[in-house]
């Protein structure tokens, strides 16, 4: 499903800010897009808006423009949340879990019965999507015993069990370990081509890693949208929105060097 | 002034043990990282130090009190501890009451100054009679920090505190960090974010299979990069890629 967002703006309180101004952008149907910038920039409520959670809960916010979920156009924005079509992981986990379920298994589960799938023919897929994000010897625990980090990959399960065709992260690399990330990009490869992802990020290194195009955002404006390689070869303009110093260090590196490993990932970002 | 770890273990259910036989001691004017994977036991440890949690063998000293006998609420005035999730502990109307709330319970004699300072150092001041819950989660993550500093407890454990936090935040907070090392305060910090830390860090510990599977100064950790990887530690990829292009 394509994501396209036609000069949308939006202001929480009138005597406030405008925290999402004219943003026009367009992700196709099975694209990644990395949305980047620092605190207050506008990330979150971006994802909100897309998802329907901002229209549903903020109606006394003020929204201009459109944002269109697929073939379904709405202006400004959804009023309701969009969720079996669009799964929104936000950035605390602890608020996404029910509460109503008392093992792991059984929270994934809970997805299923939501969306009124028998879960019991679907058990596979629930303990591929745990495998997945290697939380198969979690199964038996309470949600609310898990760490953080355990947490965070829980909710990331109860969304990829939906398999839901537009899929929306809020900094989801935080609180992850080596493993967990390493997942997660590689959750994020295979659902190319399936799943539309938008995720933000305050850190580049996701977004390098996993994504087609990268939105930057500050103050609530689009400062820059494109595609990944012409966002590493002009790092040096984003240094005031991101920590890009270590980057352009590699980007020197890579510029200067002929050896095979650096022209594999030179290939590998789309710079060769 | 010493924090002390002797032979601490710790299970949530009996016989399964989730800390092992950790010793561990941090001195006045450290600044000590503790790394780990995921549900390693990292948060655990740090409601060991305040005694939230009470060992199930061995003993923790704050200051020479031992957290198992010691109410929760003296030993407040010697270690502060952030949870991972600011909404675990923020609870006032408005980000100064909520700040306020330690020093006064704890009846600092200028329990309003710290707190002012508190907003200051973290940059909530703008913010301060706004309600929590009206702030982003980086600067809800900030505010439960002040809080935690303005309690002018000498020990101060936070648990990931730089996630979520854009480079803006994270530079005042480095600022703030250095200004408070400066001062006596001592750190403990669970992260996942090394690359951050590193350079305010005094020593590491990273946490594995329930016991300290690296102990080393924070100068030395970062040219252990296979231990680092065996055990889950994140290094950033521009770290990894200069690594391996150099």
């Amino acid at each position: 499903m394509e994501i396209r967002l036609d000069g949308f703006s939006f202001q929480y309180v009138s005597s406030q800010p405008t925290v999402v101004s004219e943003v026009s952008v367009a992700v196709a149907s099975g694209a990644c897009c990395a949305i980047l910038g620092p605190t207050g920039a506008g990330k979150t409520t971006l994802l909100l808006a897309i998802s329907g959670a901002l229209g549903a809960q903020h109606s006394s916010g003020t929204g201009r423009g459109e944002i269109s979920v697929g073939p379904h156009v709405f202006r400004p924005m959804p009023d309701k949340v969009l969720f079996p079509q669009v799964g929104l992981c936000l950035q605390e986990p602890q608020i996404m879990i029910s509460g109503l379920r008392d093992t792991v298994y059984d929270e994934i589960k809970f997805s299923l019965e939501n969306i009124s799938v028998d879960p019991e023919l679907h058990e596979e897929q629930i303990v591929s999507v745990m495998e997945r994000l290697g939380i198969q010897h979690l199964r038996d625990r309470k949600p609310f015993t898990l760490s953080g980090g355990e947490l965070q990959r829980l909710t990331l399960a109860t969304l990829l069990v939906v398999q839901p065709p537009v899929l929306l992260l809020d900094e989801p690399g935080n609180s992850l370990d080596d493993d967990a990330l390493s997942r997660l990009v590689r959750i994020l490869r295979q659902l190319r081509g399936r799943t539309t992802v938008l995720f933000s990020d305050n850190q580049p290194d996701l977004a390098i890693l996993a994504a087609d195009s990268i939105l930057i955002m500050e103050d609530g404006e689009v400062i820059s949208f494109g595609d990944k390689k012409s966002f590493l070869k002009n790092l040096g303009e984003f240094k005031s929105s991101l920590p890009v110093r270590k980057w352009q260090d590699v980007i020197r590196v890579l510029s200067r060097s002929s050896s095979l490993r650096a022209k594999r990932v030179k290939k590998r970002f789309g710079l060769a | 002034m010493s924090i002390s770890l002797k032979g601490v273990s710790f299970s949530y259910q009996p016989g399964n043990p989730i800390l092992r036989d950790i010793n561990v001691d941090i001195q006045r004017g450290e600044c000590v990282l503790i790394l780990g994977r995921n549900g390693a036991g990292k948060s655990t440890l740090l409601k060991l130090l305040n005694g939230i949690l009470k060992p199930t063998a061995g003993e923790v000293l704050v200051n020479g009190r031992n957290t198992a006998s010691t109410p929760t609420s003296d030993l407040a005035a010697h270690i502060a501890v952030t949870f991972q999730n600011p909404g675990d502990q923020i609870f006032a109307s408005s980000v100064r009451k909520e700040i306020l709330f330690g020093p006064t319970n704890l009846k600092r004699q200028n329990a309003e100054l710290l707190t002012d300072k508190a907003l200051t150092t973290f940059g909530l001041g703008s913010k301060a009679s706004r309600h929590p819950y009206d702030l982003l989660p980086a600067e809800r993550k900030l505010l439960t920090i002040a809080s935690a500093v303005a309690t002018d407890a000498p020990f101060l454990a936070f648990d990931e505190p730089s996630a979520g936090l854009s480079h803006y935040e994270r530079e005042s907070f480095t600022n703030a960090f250095e200004e408070l090392k400066t001062a006596g305060r001592t750190f403990i910090v669970v992260t996942h974010d090394l690359d951050f830390f590193i350079t305010l860090a005094t020593r590491v510990y990273i946490i594995s299979s329930g016991g300290i599977g690296y102990a080393g100064s924070a100068d030395d950790v970062l040219s252990q990069r296979e231990t680092l990887r065996k055990l889950g530690v994140r290094i950033p990829l521009s770290e990894r890629l200069l690594g391996m292009l150099e």
